[in-house]
């Protein structure tokens, strides 16, 4: 067998798992498929989380690079041309093999392929696709694939990548023009960001496809966060309108962890994991609560709150949003209620025409009442003090005293 | 599960079989009110049965009895205590098995099986078996209970109980290195600068990770 003939398998994998840990994203929903004419395989619409790893980051998919060589030299990879590391390769077959096993012990969701780029872009591609084609086709494998689509790949090799894939993503790391001219001089934003829109062209026309794989999951990226002077403003208007305008699933955020000595880059003593965590509620309030951007975050005042979430930060802006009555409000009032998500709210709607709700059902609900409580009001009663409501400063106080500092991070 | 053998096996949970001929009509009866529930209420009180609580019989009466006087059972969960308790607890059934279908660890033994023990909080190694049944359509599959020493062989979509007679197989020669290969990854893929052990216990109780092999010290002691 392949795999037993390779003493060096272990040194391999280790290498190229830690030159693939930065990229954050292993998600393993969005689609749903149990096919019978799978050997081995299924998705599930929710994803399935396998393990956890030591930093408390999900493992739900192999996540690995085909190779750690790369012709590339961008300031904050670990496999930059310029570093001085062991380099090495996967052949697909290898890859396909080790995915194979490691998933029918059930380690694991799927496979997540990235690369570093040896000789050109569309040549390892092509190895990438021969690695799920390898799975796909000789393993007959219907679990989850997520393939990293390379900067300067064909139209051809990409619609290929997608016709293989569960979910493809290509990393955009920076948020302009600027950042990207400084610290990833080989790559151009403007190209990169024509190509994410080709892909999700590509998608768009291949919806309907019945037949298949089509990367039925869609599109992703990735940002790292604080290895440039960008504000959050300017990384949530491009997530703002990659959501709007590509329809990408996700847009990832990744805290910038120092791997080079690099005079363009930051001295951090930690990776800036309140900040990351503080985007990624704000980029829940734009695809799930209905907040528009510059409710969020505006050219004056570029940054969250890192004190506050970001729904807090934007009640306290707006008190005279509130109290809102929880027994008639809609949906979309309901919402903006710190303390109260999509689940409690649409629980809200369907238990108040029967039964009356105050701080005790609430809270069987699931809604979090420490925050909620000074907001609302059922049938014009506040449930807490009058006195509160009557009086914003104080409210807001109080308010400040309860807000969540502490960080907790899960994706 | 289909809705039909939902019913079924919900009536069997409440009045087995081999009880007198006086249950008859009892047993009708029952099946009558449970065919009336929808297949995610019905859903909900087979998970709730799976938990194996004390008052589970007595429980689902009173649900029935709920429902017979012509209101939604589930809009009394916040008044009425028995309601709140059988859906707060079989929302932790069905967190419990999706857990599991990560969980879950087979290795490969020889006869080429694929043995994967587990030790849950509930009764759940019949819908668990159910997905690994279809997901792993050409494996022969042995799922094992070690908490309650109960098991179920999956093979081609379809799940069978059985019982574990003799000792289990000696690991497959590749077993070890396939293995160890995966404990290698699992090191090697958490990132040091954001070491979060607190959170990885919360996601990772103890009380499962003897049986998730890349948290045991050795392959031996992991798998028991």
């Amino acid at each position: 067998m392949l795999i037993k003939s390779s003493p060096s398998l272990y040194e391999k994998l280790a290498l190229l798992a830690r030159g693939a840990k930065f990229d954050v994203s292993c998600a393993s929903s969005g689609v749903a498929r149990e096919s019978k004419s799978a050997k081995i395989g299924s998705t599930a619409r929710f994803g399935i989380c396998h393990s956890w790893s030591s930093d408390g980051r999900c493992i739900s998919l192999l996540k690995v690079l085909l190779t750690n060589f790369c012709i590339n030299d961008c300031a904050y990879c670990i496999n930059r041309r310029k570093n001085d590391i062991d380099r090495t390769i996967l052949l697909p077959e290898e890859l396909a093999k080790l995915t194979y096993e490691f998933y029918r012990r059930n380690y694991i969701e799927g496979l997540f392929l990235s690369s570093g780029i040896m000789g050109s872009a569309e040549r390892t591609m092509e190895m990438m696709i021969d690695t799920v084609k390898i799975l796909r086709q000789k393993y007959g494998f219907y679990g989850y694939v997520h393939l990293k689509i390379l900067p300067y790949t064909s139209e051809q090799t990409i619609r290929e990548a997608i016709k293989w894939a569960d979910r493809v993503s290509m990393n955009l790391e920076l948020p302009n023009e600027q950042s990207m001219k400084s610290l990833a001089p080989e790559k151009k934003f403007s190209e990169i960001l024509g190509t994410i829109n080709r892909i999700s062209q590509i998608l768009r026309e291949r919806q309907d496809q019945k037949e298949g794989f089509f990367s039925k999951g869609g599109q992703s990226t990735q940002i790292i966060v604080g290895a440039t002077s960008d504000t959050d403003y300017e990384i949530l208007k491009l997530s703002n309108l990659l959501y709007k305008r590509n329809r990408l699933r996700r847009v990832y955020y990744s805290g910038y962890i120092p791997v080079n000595n690099d005079s363009r880059l930051p001295a951090l003593t930690a990776p800036p994991l309140l900040r990351e965590h503080r985007l990624y509620q704000a980029d829940w309030l734009l695809r799930f609560y209905g907040f528009s951007l510059d409710e969020i975050v505006d050219p004056r005042n570029p940054n969250l709150d890192e004190n506050v979430d970001p729904k807090l930060s934007w009640a306290l802006r707006n008190l005279n949003f509130f109290p809102v009555d929880i027994s008639n409000a809609p949906l979309e009032v309901l919402l903006r209620i710190p303390g109260v998500g999509p689940v409690s709210a649409k629980k809200i709607i369907h238990f108040r025409r029967h039964t009356s709700l105050g701080l005790r059902e609430l809270k069987k609900l699931g809604v979090v009442i420490k925050r909620a409580k000074y907001f609302i009001t059922w049938r014009g009663k506040p449930l807490i003090e009058r006195s509160l409501i009557d009086s914003p400063e104080r409210l807001s106080e109080q308010v400040q005293l309860f807000s969540e500092n502490q960080l907790r991070i899960s994706l | 599960m289909k809705e039909i053998s939902l019913v079924e096996t919900i009536r069997e949970a409440l009045i087995p079989k081999q009880q007198s001929l006086f249950a008859q009509t009892t047993r009708f009866e029952i099946t009558e009110q449970l065919k009336k529930l929808d297949s995610s209420t019905l859903k909900t009180l087979y998970f709730y049965i799976l938990s194996e609580g004390e008052n589970v019989k007595e429980d689902i009466s009173h649900f029935l009895q709920r429902k017979s006087q012509s209101r939604e059972p589930y809009l009394d969960s916040l008044s009425d205590r028995v309601i709140e308790r059988i859906y707060s607890v079989a929302q932790k059934v069905r967190r419990e098995i999706h857990r599991f279908k990560g969980f879950m660890r087979f290795r490969e033994v020889e006869g080429k099986y694929l043995y994967g023990a587990f030790s849950p909080d509930y009764n759940i190694i019949l819908p668990l078996s159910e997905h690994f049944a279809k997901r792993f359509r050409e494996e022969k599959i042995v799922i094992h209970d070690i908490k309650r020493n109960i098991a179920t062989f999956c093979h081609r979509g379809r799940v069978f109980k059985a019982v574990i007679e003799r000792e289990i197989p000696k690991p497959t020669p590749p077993e070890q290195l396939i293995s160890e290969l995966w404990k290698r990854y699992f090191d090697e893929i958490g990132i040091k600068e954001r070491e979060n052990r607190k959170l990885q216990r919360q996601k990772v109780p103890l009380k499962y990770r003897r049986t998730i092999i890349e948290f045991g010290k050795n392959l031996k002691e992991s798998y028991l």
